[in-house]
């Protein structure tokens, strides 16, 4: 395979980051290490974004690839070994001297490392490894890394490149093993699980020895995370959401991304096509309702069953849920605990963890709900604050389901104590 | 009533509240203003606060001891904001936890006016602050000197700089505040500080080295390639990225 050494650092950094751009993950978030007053760089729990690009996605990483050599050929990649594209190969001191340099003038938080498989995966894991490890130990780098880990890789390389990020992921790529089958033939299920088995139970292993002793090396302290292509097969939206629920509870992972699927090969047969755009809503709507599987204690069969596979388009998954489920409202905001608290469309955590802390002091009024940022005109049909609605209301499917969404449409629009409503006649 | 007028900074202030408990006034009778006066009250009485870094020690010590460090930099992020009532509002808060012997989570009585006063002042100034840790943009000059602007509506100065303190020990850097005409100065391996602007405008005056436009332009290069085109969409970026932080932005 011939490599592309002399093109400029300029052309290498275009071509390796329009290949990289389809890799969802651009968090910097996970793991709080403060400077060590002599090196470069700390990382903040939260994470910090740096920039926006044009399509509304965070900036916080250099997201780039080693290379876009290939020897696979998955369908949907615009990078496989079928395509005739510009090929290009960053050398592990190059990447170094660019996060440098770009992390000193606050560009970024970190660099975020994946690559195309060169000549097979192991090689391709240990340049992957040689990076990281001269960025740690030879520029003394102490801000974020994000390192792909690559399925089929020696398991030894993955282990060793462990101590050197911060967060690991392995790219499930499609929900189902047979979607992987036909998209997909040089990868299996066998080999993505096993590296994000082994992520797994060495960041567990870790952190027991951290337990023990203050100073051992920390594997993975960030987690490692993993990202499917949505609508490029034909699963549910259940099925997916499953497959997160299963990941989080049996992988322990950090964060399921999902990727509306972009035609970058038209030509391909086995490709469904796209003419109205990757499916954006339906990825907003997975991602939606994998922050309720995380932090509002939401089970994946919950919001969704085998009769009702997929969500609803015009409602967000919580206010469906709620509106199937009226019997468990309205919810009094003085005395209902805090995982009821998080059920309310409208309450998010920090409105709930606000409310539950405030009320220690004295009852919370409808104002006093405002103010700490519950959105109340979501809210306002599934609560009452001391026994009273804000307005008169009925808790009637119908009837919110009809107001939530002229909500979004024009603003709330209240009728007071006449309402009107379709009369069945004959029925 | 009284209004006791304070220096806009988190000592004044303290100043202010050390002044209102010494026992001189009726303390339901005293109001706290920071920044000049521009619509006289009838009835008010105006007492200028000079700033005495003893007594505000004091406060900061009493505060820190009382409420604990998390309430106690809630209070100060609230002084860094820009509004008006800050003063008062602080003072209210911390009169309501001495006077009903709050302990640390008093933080979170959002039903009451003067905490939740300072809950929003707190959140505003803490939201611009962490916006400015990822937006802020050092330009490396021909001095090796490391140059940021930023024209913030609140005062996040000293949040930053020590941020970037932890992050860039061993750098020499400086930030430029154009709204208040601040720098914060870092030398390197060595402590930072807050100057006047104009003192430190033989360093900031020099001219960018070469190699940083290069990785500018690059930089550049890299936020347009790593953009998908099919998925473009202005409106998100403008509200993740709001227009009046990309002036000094590349």
């Amino acid at each position: 395979m011939l490599l592309d050494t002399k093109d400029s650092i300029m052309e290498k950094l275009e071509i390796l980051s329009d290949a990289a751009k389809y890799d969802v993950a651009c968090t910097s978030s996970g793991c709080e290490r403060a400077g060590d007053g002599s090196h470069m760089g700390n990382c903040l729990v939260s994470g910090v974004c740096h920039s926006f690009s044009a399509d509304g996605r965070c900036i916080s990483l250099l997201k780039i690839l080693m290379t876009n050599h290939c020897i696979f050929d998955c369908r949907y990649c615009q990078n496989r070994v079928s395509n005739d594209v510009r090929r290009a190969v960053f050398s592990p001191e190059e990447i170094c001297t660019l996060t440098m340099e770009f992390y000193r003038r606050n560009y970024i938080e970190g660099l975020f490392l994946s690559s195309g498989i060169i000549k097979s995966p192991s090689v391709t894991m240990e340049l992957l490894y040689e990076t990281v490890r001269r960025l740690r130990v030879v520029h003394g780098f102490r801000g974020y890394i994000h390192l792909k880990a690559i399925p089929g890789a020696d398991p030894l390389l993955v282990g060793k490149a462990g101590y050197f990020a911060d967060r690991m992921s392995v790219n499930l790529e499609l929900p189902t093993a047979e979607g992987l089958r036909t998209l997909a033939p040089h990868k299996t299920r066998k080999t993505i699980l096993a590296p994000m088995r082994q992520i797994q139970l060495r960041h567990n292993q870790s952190r027991e020895e951290l337990m023990v002793y203050r100073h051992a090396k920390e594997f993975v302290p960030a987690g490692q995370s993993t990202q499917m292509i949505i609508g490029a097969t034909q699963e549910t939206d259940y099925q997916i959401l499953s497959v997160a629920e299963n990941l989080y509870q049996k992988f322990d992972l950090k964060r399921v991304f999902y990727s509306a699927f972009v035609n970058v090969n038209e030509k391909d047969r086995l490709l469904p096509v796209t003419p109205e755009g990757p499916p954006l809503w339906r990825e907003h709507r997975l991602y939606q309702a994998d922050w309720l599987l995380r932090y509002y204690h939401f089970r994946a069969k919950e919001l969704l069953d085998e009769e009702h596979p997929h969500f609803n388009r015009y409602l967000d998954p919580k206010c469906s849920w709620a509106v199937g489920h009226l019997e468990q409202f309205p919810v009094e905001m003085n005395r209902a605990d805090y995982h009821m608290l998080l059920r309310v469309p409208g309450i998010g955590v920090k409105s709930a963890l606000r409310i539950v802390k405030a009320r220690r002091f004295g009852s919370v009024s409808f104002e006093d709900l405002k103010k700490m940022g519950v959105v109340l005109k979501r809210a306002l049909y599934f609560i009452t604050c001391n026994g009273k609605m804000l307005y008169p209301t009925r808790l009637d499917e119908n009837y919110i389901v009809r107001n939530l969404l002229d909500n979004e449409r024009k603003g709330p629009q209240f009728s007071g104590e006449a309402s009107y409503r379709q009369l069945s006649l004959f029925s | 009533m009284y209004a006791l007028m304070c220096e806009d900074s988190i000592n004044g202030v303290f100043s202010g509240i050390y002044e209102a408990w010494a026992g001189k006034y009726n303390r339901d009778e005293v109001v706290l203003r920071t920044g000049a006066v521009c619509n006289f009250e009838l009835f008010m009485e105006y007492r200028q606060i000079q700033e005495d870094a003893e007594a505000a020690q004091k406060v900061a010590n009493t505060l820190r001891r009382r409420f604990g460090e998390e309430t106690y930099e809630r209070i100060c992020y609230a002084l860094w904001s820009d509004g008006e009532d800050k003063a008062d509002a602080v003072y209210r808060m911390v009169r309501y936890g001495i006077e009903h012997n709050c302990g640390a989570g008093f933080r979170n009585h959002l039903t009451n006016e003067a905490v939740r006063r300072v809950f929003e002042l707190w959140r505003a100034a803490f939201n611009e602050a962490h916006h400015y840790l990822g937006f802020l943009r050092f330009s490396e000059l021909k001095n090796g000197v490391l140059c940021a602007n930023i024209s913030a509506r609140h005062q996040v100065l000293e949040p930053l700089a020590m941020h970037f303190a932890d992050r860039l020990p061993k750098e020499n850097w400086l930030i430029c505040e154009k709204n208040r005409g601040l720098a914060a100065v870092h030398p390197a391996g060595m402590d930072w500080f807050l100057t006047k602007e104009e003192q430190i405008s033989t360093l900031s005056g020099e001219k960018r080295s070469t190699s940083d436009e290069e990785f500018a332009s690059m930089w550049r290069c890299f936020c347009n390639s790593v953009s998908i085109e099919a998925r473009e969409n202005l409106e998100l970026q403008k509200k993740n990225f709001p227009l009046r932080f990309r002036q000094e932005v590349l």
